[in-house]
């Protein structure tokens, strides 16, 4: 049993200046990296502990006309009633991680930060584009989502990054089709979720992405952009098309199975076509 | 550490270490009897609490999460009239629940109870699966908690 000191910052200034002097600094905020994880009596952390849910950069919700932004503190039951997890299948979603005595400790800079792998929402704010706000003590970066996982796709949080803020292009959503694949997805399950997001207009798809993740995360660049550049709804050939060369770089990864992922993607394209019937 | 929080109304005072959770700090030194810890990982629902009004498992929370937080059991219920209605409308509907489940039962009641505006139903479902009750219906536990607002907020309304 190896008792940890336990740091309280009230700001971000301080939270940064204590991760520069104190280089192993576990921060916590919810409780995902060990809530379900830590089954024996006496709870297990770093010997420093940064609690973070006080901090009020954290933990603040702001909306403008072309973006929302969150802290990373806040929980997923916060976030339930804003872009995008407010209605239809990314609430239902958001409703598939735990019961509300769950969401309401758990933080969505927690679930992405996780590291083993790429948790529920992840797959969705890919889609969506999210950014992701860094600090250290004198440098704020910002960077795509996808700087959470290395060229192979697997998870690759480096040490020492304070995740901050989470930021998502506000965007119409003409078409989501979210689907799980495998067993649970928490804390070492084989599931995995297949997500596909659109903006549509009447002959042309705006933006597209379809992203599979679980203990890895996928993504066809080239057949999105095939798809994009196509005319809506898209012609027969373009569809074929598009499912060869998301069949080729599933085969490429050596990773994804294939025979499962292949139909749910010729799924995924179906409902985009019918998406703004 | 020492540590302050507001626990059924009242200010305690309590010292803490960071391999404690919350459910092991209110059964030892706040002496809290309705919790129980019997899967510590969130699972069965019978360390249910309410944290600044929100459901949350308290076997899964590190003590060192109570710091200025309010935090309430069914402990600070049970002399309610709120608390006796929705007894007596769970009984009537035939949804007592077993002795297990019943204070997460409970709890999840009050919580819903005590807001000014009725909750939707799925709202109440979503309320009642923390509990993790297999022995008492969803439908029936939100024909209670609805009844029971409809009879409180009758009450107030009566001069």
């Amino acid at each position: 049993m190896n008792l940890s000191e336990i740091h309280y910052p009230h700001n971000l200034q301080e939270l940064t200046l204590l991760l520069e002097h104190e280089r192993n600094v576990q921060i916590i905020a919810g409780g995902t990296t060990f809530g379900y994880v830590q089954a024996s009596r006496y709870l297990s952390f770093e010997p420093s502990i940064a609690y973070i849910r006080h901090i009020p950069e954290l933990i603040s919700i702001h909306k403008t006309e072309r973006m929302i932004s969150f802290g990373a503190a806040c929980t997923l039951s916060e976030l339930e009633h804003v872009y995008p997890f407010e209605q239809g299948q990314a609430k239902e979603l958001m409703h598939t991680i735990g019961t509300s005595a769950v969401r309401n400790i758990a933080t969505i800079g927690g679930h992405l930060m996780y590291g083993k792998r790429f948790l529920t929402l992840w797959a969705l704010l890919a889609c969506l584009d999210a950014e992701l706000e860094f600090k250290a003590i004198l440098k704020t970066s910002t960077k795509n989502i996808w700087y959470l996982a290395d060229e192979r796709g697997v998870p690759a949080i480096g040490s020492g990054n304070l995740l901050t803020r989470i930021r998502i292009p506000l965007q119409s959503i003409d078409h989501l089709f979210i689907k799980r694949v495998g067993g649970s997805m928490f804390p070492e399950g084989d599931g995995a979720y297949l997500v596909s997001a659109a903006t549509v207009d009447r002959r042309s798809i705006a933006n597209f992405k379809l992203v599979v993740a679980g203990a890895r995360a996928y993504r066809d660049y080239d057949a999105e952009q095939r798809i994009i550049s196509s005319p809506y709804p898209l012609p027969a050939r373009i569809l074929q098309n598009a499912l060869r060369m998301y069949a080729e770089s599933l085969r490429k990864s050596n990773f994804w199975n294939v025979e499962l992922l292949l139909p749910l993607i010729s799924q995924a394209l179906e409902n985009l076509q019918r998406s703004n019937t | 550490m020492n540590i302050e929080f507001t626990l059924n109304g009242t200010i305690q005072k309590v010292s803490i270490t960071s391999v404690e959770r919350v459910l092991d700090v209110l059964m030892r030194q706040c002496n809290i009897k309705s919790l129980s810890g019997t899967c510590l990982e969130g699972r069965c629902g019978s360390c249910l609490i309410l944290v600044d009004n929100k459901p949350a498992y308290s076997c899964i929370m590190p003590a060192f999460f109570l710091r200025d937080r309010r935090v309430e059991t069914i402990e600070n219920f049970t002399k309610t009239r709120e608390y006796s209605l929705l007894y007596s409308e769970l009984n009537r509907e035939g949804s007592a629940s077993c002795s297990s489940c019943q204070n997460a039962i409970m709890l999840m009641g009050m919580s819903l109870v005590r807001r000014t505006q009725a909750p939707a139903k799925d709202e109440i479902f979503d309320t009642l699966a923390n509990a993790h009750c297999d022995c008492i219906a969803p439908e029936d536990f939100a024909s209670a908690v609805l009844t029971t607002m409809q009879h409180l907020a009758t009450a107030r309304k009566t001069p």
